[in-house]
């Protein structure tokens, strides 16, 4: 009986330190919906609100219907949509490649591959790079230097070693070519670390927003989170900067920074929020690959 | 040592992979050259060779439009292209426009990549940051001749007559924009050389029936007497720790220390002012406010835990024109304060070493023209930027166009605020170049936003005062002497030396570190061979006339 009981205490003391931590986790996500909800003239900075006390989509609206919402998120849309499937693309066959230990000069990729982990060149040869080959105001600047990374590379390359050689020979017994093999047992067989690598690529791509400034002069090509970081700059400005020199003259009413923050914070969550759980039986499979060597 | 066969064949690959990577970049084309190659070839090659110089005078104008292409800083809200201004602007000033908003948050990195890689469009927003003129990057950049030299056009007698409207910066602001004997760019949204003023609640002053601050001490015993934590406190540093020497707060430092950031005295010995006894008089008052909890414990944090616009603190050490009551002021208090909430400036506050003014540049940030420009179209983007800094193309970027964005009726301005936000009107101009003195921002209060009159006067009283107290400090050691000195170990070690100053200031504030260890801190840094070599460095350049 002493056991039985005690076993339920158990069970309900780590259920509820769990439950307090969950909690941790998710309270942040509804404060920054209910302030974004909320209407500017009751929103208090630095209060706990979990419900607005006067709803308003102003925020929103403000965000949604402004001037080059529409452009921007094409652009995003655009990065994202042909960047992720390259991205996956070159980095898989790249990785494919490598896995295989007859390779020539192999050794020579991998050690060249891991010195892009410890070196960086920096901002300026990367844009002196970008810039000598022709990638200046082209989306693809943003999509061609990031295709591929040195982690993603070897992650991958180590789960194709995992797979069993005597498949791929199986295979070739029956008469496949290569690129036969790649596609037909090796792909179907790696949908957790793609799935995986499509969610962080995705992720990456949507972020784009440093290298869009400094690769790209045209605002009509900026994509979402070049435009939404103006608005939340344009929220600021009034109380800016004291530092040298800045005065702003500022006409015109905007809802106060904190609630566009937050709605421009939910603009930018949701897409990527609303993927997720599609790939979520994926993922978690996918992140645990590399972490334990067979 | 034996190699290996295997190990033969990887060494030998790799040292063939790495030639061939090695061997391939340095071919890489002329593209890939350094900017010190390409704007000095440049610069000297254009000069004899280009089409856009058969314009019909040196003006605008008559001839072929001049294709000037800019980098601006933007902050939010970029009005779309092609729109109704940018075509007046084209217009007017016989020009073809081509712009580049960066967002200010990543405008450094931005324009460092554009100087070192010599890219950059016609016309340069530059932005200082750091102790000096310019910064390091911006330093070598002018050293590999990125850009034009307009000593020679800005130095001519008859300047001031071919450019009214840039004839309008005083000489205070050409000479600290001099490097080297040289004008490299024009000074750029310009401001009165003093600009900070205190601000403190009217409406909460009046009810507790408190007497308006004529010192910094006194204004010292009002913050605390207004303080009311954790509802109201009396300070707003809601900056952060960096609040400490914000431009204006620095007002607060030259009451105590009557020096700016570095001060020189008769012997040509420079010194920095946080490192000046005197300095310890400002930390004092600060701490005092911070035990009688006049500052918000957590201040440091930025979290805007005490800020004046929403309504949790007191008083405010700002610009002189952030609060003045207007229909359309610069600040205004959030929706969730009392209504009732009004701002008084103080007039300048009385310290033991002088007043409370602060003293700056003039300007923030300058155009420089890009060297690949050639050289015949200086004088014509000098006319476009003076007419920049005209009246007209204020009132063009303000208002907008008549009949499209307002209509003129019984004398007044009716807007189309719609029109407004759609074609983007109503910010500042691309290039801000306006001469903007203290006469400029009270009248556009009195023309444009719609002061109460009894404020208004009220401002301009205070501001002749501050104004009148600025020109005393001056003349006894307020100023930036080492603004524009050449000396390379302050830009480059400055960071590095003073990395614990914010911090420990903060410390001495909440009474975390002592003055004795406050003390021993800047013994440490300037018994420092850097700081000395510092000071070495800007004795000479100001002895050897510096600009």
């Amino acid at each position: 009986m002493g056991m039985i009981r005690a076993d339920r205490l158990y069970q309900l003391s780590v259920a509820f330190v769990l439950l307090l931590v969950g909690l941790a986790m998710i309270v942040p996500f509804f404060y920054i919906l209910a302030v974004s909800f909320t209407d500017s003239s009751v929103y208090e900075p630095n209060k706990l609100i979990l419900w607005p006390a006067e709803w308003s989509a102003d925020a929103y609206k403000y965000i949604l219907f402004g001037n080059g919402f529409n452009t921007a998120l094409r652009s995003s849309l655009f990065v994202t949509l042909a960047g992720t499937p390259l991205a996956l693309a070159i980095s898989a066959t790249f990785a494919y490649m490598v896995s295989k230990s007859y390779l020539p000069g192999r050794t020579a990729m991998l050690r060249l591959l891991v010195l892009t982990i410890l070196f960086s060149p920096g901002l300026i040869p990367n844009y002196l790079v970008v810039r000598n080959l022709g990638l200046l105001e082209s989306w693809w600047s943003l999509i061609l230097p990031v295709v591929t990374n040195a982690w993603t590379v070897l992650v991958l390359k180590s789960f194709f070693q995992g797979i069993p050689q005597e498949l791929e020979e199986s295979a070739k017994i029956d008469g496949c070519n290569d690129m036969g093999i790649f596609m037909r047992i090796i792909l179907p067989l790696s949908k957790a670390p793609l799935a995986a690598f499509t969610l962080f690529f995705a992720v990456a791509f949507w972020n784009t927003y440093f290298n869009a400034i400094i690769y790209i002069n045209d605002s009509v090509k900026w994509p979402l989170q070049v435009y939404l970081q103006q608005i939340v700059l344009a929220a600021n400005a009034s109380r800016f900067i004291d530092s040298q020199a800045l005065t702003q003259l500022q006409l015109g009413s905007t809802p106060p920074e904190e609630t566009m923050k937050m709605a421009a914070v939910i603009a930018v969550m949701a897409p990527i929020v609303l993927v997720y759980p599609f790939l979520q039986k994926h993922f978690a499979q996918g992140v645990l690959i590399g972490s334990v060597k067979e | 040592m034996v190699i290996g066969k295997k190990n033969k064949l990887t060494v030998s690959m790799s040292l063939l992979l790495l030639a061939f990577t090695l061997t391939v970049s340095a071919c890489s084309s002329n593209g890939g050259t350094n900017a010190g190659n390409n704007a000095g070839s440049n610069a000297g090659s254009n000069t004899g060779t280009t089409e856009s110089g058969n314009n019909g005078n040196a003006e605008t104008g008559t001839g072929k439009p001049l294709d000037l292409s800019m980098l601006i800083i933007s902050f939010g809200n970029t009005p779309p292209e092609g729109n109704p201004i940018e075509k007046k602007v084209e217009e007017l000033t016989n020009t073809e426009i081509d712009l580049t908003y960066v967002p200010y948050n990543e405008y450094a990195a931005r324009q460092d990549v554009g100087l070192a890689s010599g890219d950059f469009p016609d016309l340069i927003q530059v932005m200082p940051s750091g102790p000096q003129l310019y910064t390091s990057v911006q330093v070598k950049a002018i050293e590999n001749g990125v850009f034009h030299d307009l000593t020679d056009y800005i130095k001519a007698p008859d300047f001031a007559e071919k450019y009214p409207n840039l004839g309008k910066i005083p000489q205070s602001l050409w000479d600290k924009v001099t490097f080297n004997g040289k004008i490299y760019a024009v000074p750029r949204n310009l401001e009165p050389e003093t600009f900070a003023g205190t601000w403190l609640r009217k409406d909460l002053m009046e009810a507790k029936g408190l007497k308006t601050p004529e010192t910094v001490e006194e204004l010292g015993d009002t913050l605390i007497a207004l303080s009311d934590p954790p509802k109201m406190y009396g300070l707003d540093l809601s900056a952060g720790a960096s609040a400490l020497e914000s431009t204006s707060m620095k007002s607060i430092v030259a009451a105590f220390t009557g020096t700016g950031d570095w001060s020189v005295n008769a012997d040509g010995e420079f010194v920095y002012s946080n490192f000046m006894p005197e300095y310890k008089g400002y930390l004092e008052w600060l701490k005092k406010l911070y035990d009688a909890k006049a500052i918000h414990p957590e201040f440091a944090l930025g979290q805007k835990v005490a800020s004046f616009p929403d309504g949790t603190a007191a008083g405010l050490v700002f610009r002189w024109h952030a609060y003045v009551p207007a229909e359309k002021p610069i600040n205004k208090f959030a929706d969730s304060v009392d209504p009732n909430a009004k701002g008084m400036l103080l007039k300048p506050l009385q310290g033991p070493k002088g007043p409370a003014v602060d003293t700056n540049a003039g300007f923030w940030t300058q155009t420089a023209m890009n060297a690949k420009m050639p050289k015949e179209n200086i004088p014509r983007v000098l006319a476009f930027l003076d007419w920049m800094a005209s009246g007209e193309s204020l009132d063009l970027f303000l208002s907008g166009i008549e009949g499209v964005h307002y209509e003129e009726k019984d004398g007044a301005k009716v807007m189309n605020e719609q029109k407004m936000s759609e074609d983007g009107v109503g910010g500042d101009p691309w290039i801000m170049q306006t001469y903007r003195d203290s006469e400029f921002f009270i009248n556009d209060f009195e023309t444009r936003r719609g002061a109460d009159p009894a404020a208004l006067a009220e401002l301009k009283e205070t501001v002749a005062d501050i104004n009148a107290k600025y020109k005393e400090a001056a003349a006894s050691g307020l100023g930036m002497p080492h603004y524009n000195l050449y000396a390379p170990t302050l830009l480059k070690e400055w960071d590095r030396l003073t990395k614990g100053l914010k911090d420990n200031r903060v410390k001495v504030v909440m009474g975390q570190m002592s003055m004795e260890e406050w003390d021993q801190y800047v013994a440490s840094i300037t018994s420092d061979e850097t700081y000395k070599q510092i000071l070495k460095e800007l004795k000479e350049q100001y002895a050897a006339g510096g600009k």
